[in-house]
Parts: C-alpha cells; sequence; structure tokens
C-alpha cells in the first residue's frame, strides 16, 4: 500500500506544488482568462520542478 | 480495422518504461549474483504477475464508460505528479545537486547488503524493486494508453522497453551504466508534463484553450525542456556561488 501511495503521489511537497499550480489555472481560468492560465500553468510547474531541485542541494 | 497508432505517446511509455526496467534490471542482477538466479528470478516472476493484474485491472476500471474529459483530468494530474518529481531530479543532477544515478554503485551497495543477508530477504529485495519500478511502467502506460483506447499499443511500447533492457542487460553482462539515465529522465520528465498540462487544461477549460490540439505539446515540451535547462545552468552557478562563500 505504502509503495503504491509512494509511486502515485511522491512526497507532500510534490502535491503541494501540483495542487498550487492547478488551483492557479482554475482561478484564471474561471475569471475568463484560458489562455493566459494554459501559459500559467507550465510556468508554475517549471518554477516548482525548479524548487525541488534546489532542495536537494540544501540535504 | 487498422488501429492509429500514437507515436508521441508510444515514444513516451518505451523511454519511460526502459528506465524504470533498467533499475529494476540492476537489482535482479544483483540479487541473481549474490543469491542465486533461482531467487532472483522467481521473485522478478512474481512481481511481474502481480503487475500483469494490476494493469489488467487498472486499464480495464479505467476503460469502462468514465467520461473521457474526466478520466482525462484526472490522468492528467497524475502525469503532473509524476513528471514533476522526474523533472526535478534531472535538473538537480544537470546542476550538480544531485549524484547522477550510478547503476553500477547502485549494484555494488545491493550486492555487499545481500552478501548479509539471507535468501528470504534476497527474495523480497528483488521482489519489491521488480514491484516498485514495474508499478511506474504500468501508472504510464494506464495514464498515457487510456487517451483514444491505445492501451495495447501503450503496453506492447512497454513490454518492447523491457525486451530492450533485458537484451542489452544480458549482452552487456553488468549494470546498464552506459545508458545516459539523467538525459532520459529529462527528456521524459518533460514529455509527462506536457501531456499532463495539456489534459489537465482541456478538461478545465475545453480544447479551445490551446492553439492546435495535441500539437500544442511540441511548444509545452518546448517550454519544460528549454525552461528545465535554463533552470537547471541558474540553480549550478547559484550553488557555485554558495559554496565559494563558504569557502
Amino acid at each position: 500500500m505504502k509503495i503504491l501511495l509512494k509511486a502515485l503521489f511522491g512526497d507532500w511537497l510534490n502535491c503541494i506544488i501540483a495542487a498550487i499550480a492547478v488551483f492557479a489555472a482554475v482561478t484564471v481560468t474561471e475569471i475568463g482568462k484560458p489562455h493566459l492560465a494554459s501559459w500559467l500553468m507550465p510556468f508554475m510547474l517549471l518554477m516548482g520542478a525548479g524548487y525541488l531541485a534546489s532542495r536537494y542541494g540544501r540535504s | 480495422m487498422m488501429m492509429q497508432v500514437n507515436w508521441g505517446m508510444f515514444a513516451a511509455v518505451f523511454l519511460a518504461a526502459c528506465v524504470e526496467w533498467v533499475e529494476a534490471f540492476t537489482i535482479v542482477l544483483a540479487v541473481g549474483i549474490t543469491a542465486g538466479w533461482r531467487t532472483a528470478l522467481s521473485a522478478a516472476l512474481g512481481a511481474m504477475l502481480l503487475l500483469s493484474g494490476c494493469a489488467f485491472a487498472g486499464g480495464g476500471l479505467l476503460m469502462l464508460g468514465a467520461h473521457i474529459d474526466w478520466l482525462r483530468g484526472i490522468i492528467g494530474l497524475f502525469l503532473i505528479l509524476f513528471g514533476l518529481r522526474w523533472l526535478a531530479k534531472a535538473i538537480a543532477r544537470r546542476a550538480g545537486l544531485k549524484d547522477l544515478h550510478d547503476e553500477e554503485e547502485e549494484f555494488a551497495h545491493a550486492r555487499e547488503g545481500l552478501a548479509r543477508a539471507n535468501r528470504h530477504a534476497a527474495w523480497l529485495v528483488a521482489f519489491k524493486g521488480v514491484l516498485l519500478e514495474g508499478l511506474e511502467v504500468c501508472l504510464i502506460v494506464v495514464a498515457l494508453g487510456t487517451k483514444d483506447k491505445q492501451l495495447a499499443s501503450a503496453g506492447v511500447a512497454a513490454l518492447l522497453a523491457f525486451g530492450v533492457v533485458a537484451l542489452a542487460g544480458i549482452w552487456v553482462r553488468a549494470p546498464l551504466s552506459r545508458v545516459p539515465e539523467n538525459t532520459i529522465k529529462f527528456i521524459v520528465g518533460s514529455m509527462l508534463l506536457s501531456f499532463g498540462t495539456l489534459w489537465t487544461m482541456e478538461t478545465m477549460a475545453g480544447t479551445r484553450v490551446w492553439w492546435d490540439g495535441d500539437l500544442s505539446l511540441l511548444p509545452l515540451l518546448g517550454i519544460y525542456l528549454g525552461g528545465g535547462l535554463l533552470v537547471a545552468q541558474w540553480l549550478r552557478v547559484t550553488y557555485n556561488k554558495a559554496m565559494e562563500v563558504q569557502r
């Protein structure tokens, strides 16, 4: 079970970054700017990946 | 009727599966040499059987009538979670923040640990290794394969990857350290994120959000690959400066 959960979701920080990116995209879509959301989402995910990568340097 | 194969999806599944099978193969190889091939192969077979059951159950459930848009959205979210991890690790390795995945070191480490363990523990090591890596392959197959009902071709891509890795392993008879794993992880992480972004946004805002349907995958891939390289370069410079200040 633990293996399955780890394979599906990764660690909590991974989930939080993905959730923030999706939430931001949903919000921007809801206010009527879906095209902006479609560019915002990859940008946020890329920044999130960079932040996750930077944590390896601290550990 | 001939089924149209989505070659972009096929390549993504094949590359991702190659990386996972290389890791699984390394563990099985270490167990085989240390605790005997019977132990290693029976554990690998047991894990593969369990994985086949999971793949059929998962794929079958997803193919049963669920609304394609919602299905795509949920799958997109899992691809984002998956791709984010891969891309972050690939960026960290490229920036020098994390050691490159060394199959030879992992092989030696596994072998050293196994020398102290009994046969039962060795079986469990191989079983868990193949199960964990194989589970990731299953997730990729089910996630990418359900799009346009391409589960069969996604399964073929994963099996083809398994065959290629097994043959390469037998040929070199050593851990597959020659496979440039980080490069593959960089590309596959970007591909998974691109598919995930495309499908999640399509679910939320409809297909009109992208300039040209599935072709929008190409600029997305470019953003993740190019952006990832830039972020890695920036992290490398920042990290080196911080190290100099510490000295």
